[in-house]
């Protein structure tokens, strides 16, 4: 079996989750004896092999583009161009609308069927559809689930949302979560606790892109309220985006001042060495499709409060393995904060059922085999389909 | 000779006639009476009446909003290649296209679609961005003129009806023209 991943990110050029999904998932495929090429972009139209995956780079700026979207069609164009002359394909695997266009050509090129994985809508990131640009993107987003044989999504809220928003009927989609990487299951810290906080100070980390829809802004007035009742706690806040300023203000008019520590962007080994220091995660997101932060939380062994929204609720079982609170209620999250700092036995019991969460079905091996399943059963129905 | 154009537009009736629409439709009838078999692909769903025995196949393209130009028409591009196989029949000795929006799509045909694969592809400018536009001073005009070099420059021919617009071919693109002084001279040099 031979299945083209066409994918905006790869490693080592990574924006969000969707470079590491394809990393974790396409090297796992290849070990259950998957051929696998990935095509993503690059500066230069050249071809490499990463452990057993075929990754195609495609130079992205051959042209002068006005804006994104206009970037996207010219890179897919490229894309499809260099591509389609692969041959022996037997299944296309797109990642989200960025590489749509190219994966539609190339499943009508090759006469294979499509496979969509959406990993977040235009809707549902904007809140809706406020603009031209927008409305196109969703168009694409509808065209790609309209031209998949399956659409793969990563949790319940996303079935909910590309059944309600895309119109995608439910035989046709499968959910598989995210997972995370196994090895973390085992991570040893690279870097002291001394770095981000004192010894008697109680750690609570935030990590994430500094915008609206994570919650940054929540943890922070939940943190005031709990530095009110117990004065050695710290706050380390890891990221970066475009409401660190106000989140800078926010924090010197609460009077926080060095109870906080903002770090920005960190490597990967200095974020899981942070998270395993803390004593607390806290990520409580307004619109998450999956949350696969809280997952890496997870399989640290830590306790966690994440949102009541979304993904999270797929995976955190509140009170058992994690806390589950409204990302727009600061005393709630306070209030459980509180009750998990205060009481080691609960905070440890919840991170030891988190990690066994993690370890029973969260793991990119097993989403791998998860995804090879739908592989096998689409492959089996295309033979019987007269295309 | 089978020969496949593309291009954004062909003429419909009670429309006013555009620059391109006249072209397309003219050079597409001196290619049907010199005894060639024509086809023309343009995006939309219309399928105007059958033209001095020319086929005009109309693609639909589902998208509906673009933020701009570019978008358009690098965007309806694929839409009408992803699709066009199931419409257009046998295989082509050449393409023909219009103007850089049809450029992109007998590029993309060539590359993905069994009946063009092999084929050689010309290309008929009736001008270039540094005629219409500002690209010195506009991102738009800017990025079509870029677009213009880059898509130009992977033809086989490109072909003009204007000197201006072969010599801007070659200051500002590095394309290599050919002036052809009218149409029915033009589709005797394609044809060849």
């Amino acid at each position: 079996m031979r299945v083209l991943h066409l994918s905006w990110e790869y490693p080592p050029h990574i924006v969000g989750g969707l470079g590491r999904h394809v990393y974790h998932i396409t090297h796992e495929l290849v070990k259950l004896g998957v051929s696998v090429d990935v095509a993503t972009i690059g500066y230069e139209d050249s071809h490499m092999s990463d452990d057993g995956v075929s990754v195609h780079l495609v130079d992205a700026f051959k042209v002068r583009v006005p804006d994104f979207s206009s970037w996207v069609h010219s890179f897919n164009i490229f894309m499809a161009t260099e591509l389609s002359h692969i041959g022996d394909v037997d299944l296309v695997h797109v990642h989200d609308w960025l590489t749509a266009p190219a994966g539609i050509v190339l499943k009508h090129r090759f006469k294979v069927p499509l496979i969509a994985t959406i990993h977040a809508t235009e809707y549902g990131r904007r809140g809706g559809l406020h603009s031209l640009e927008s409305r196109h993107i969703h168009e694409w987003e509808w065209l790609l689930a309209y031209e998949a044989w399956k659409v793969i999504v990563c949790s319940r809220l996303m079935v909910d949302e590309v059944k309600s928003v895309l119109g995608v009927p439910s035989d046709k989609i499968i959910m598989i979560p995210n997972g995370v990487d196994k090895s973390l299951l085992n991570f040893k810290p690279k870097y002291e606790r001394s770095n981000y906080a004192l010894p008697w100070e109680l750690l609570i980390v935030f990590y994430g892109r500094l915008v609206y829809e994570k919650g940054p802004d929540s943890v922070i007035r939940a943190f005031a309220k709990l530095l009110a009742r117990l004065g050695n706690v710290k706050l380390v806040i890891i990221g970066d985006g475009p409401m660190r300023e106000y989140l800078v203000n926010l924090v010197n008019q609460l009077g926080l001042g060095s109870k906080v520590y903002f770090t920005g962007r960190v490597s990967d080994d200095e974020l899981y060495s942070v998270i395993y220091h803390s004593n607390l995660v806290i990520l409580p997101s307004r619109y998450e499709p999956f949350g696969i932060s809280s997952l890496e939380a997870m399989a640290l062994g830590k306790p966690l409060i994440a949102t009541n929204r979304g993904g999270p609720t797929d995976f955190v079982k509140h009170m058992d393995n994690g806390i589950l609170a409204n990302p727009d209620n600061p005393d709630e999250i306070a209030y459980y904060a509180e009750m998990v700092l205060k009481d080691e036995g609960l905070a440890k019991r919840l991170g030891e059922r988190a990690r066994e969460t993690v370890t029973k079905g969260y793991t990119w091996d097993i989403i791998a085999r998860k995804t090879y399943e739908v592989y096998k059963a689409t492959l089996e129905e295309r033979v019987r389909v007269n295309w | 000779m089978r020969i496949i154009g593309f291009s954004w537009e062909y003429p419909r009736i009670g429309l006013q006639l555009t620059d391109l629409q006249y072209l397309v439709l003219s050079l597409s009838s001196v290619l049907r009476a010199l005894g060639h078999d024509v086809t023309i692909v343009v995006p939309g769903n219309a399928n105007p009446p059958n033209y001095s025995g020319v086929k005009v196949i109309g693609i639909n393209i589902p998208i509906k909003d673009y933020p701009n130009v570019v978008s358009y028409g690098l965007s309806s591009s694929m839409q009408v290649v992803a699709n066009m196989r199931y419409s257009v029949d046998g295989k082509f000795d050449e393409i023909v296209c219009f103007e850089w929006g049809g450029c992109i799509m007998g590029l993309l045909a060539k590359s993905t679609q069994p009946c063009c694969m092999g084929s050689s592809i010309n290309c008929v400018v009736l001008s270039t961005e540094y005629e219409r536009g500002d690209p010195w001073n506009d991102v738009m005009a800017s990025s079509i003129a870029s677009i213009e070099g880059w898509i130009f420059r992977q033809c086989d021919g490109v072909y003009a009806v204007r000197q201006g617009t072969v010599d801007n071919l070659k200051n500002k693109y590095n394309v290599k023209a050919t002036y052809v002084p009218s149409i029915e001279e033009l589709g005797r040099v394609i044809a060849e």
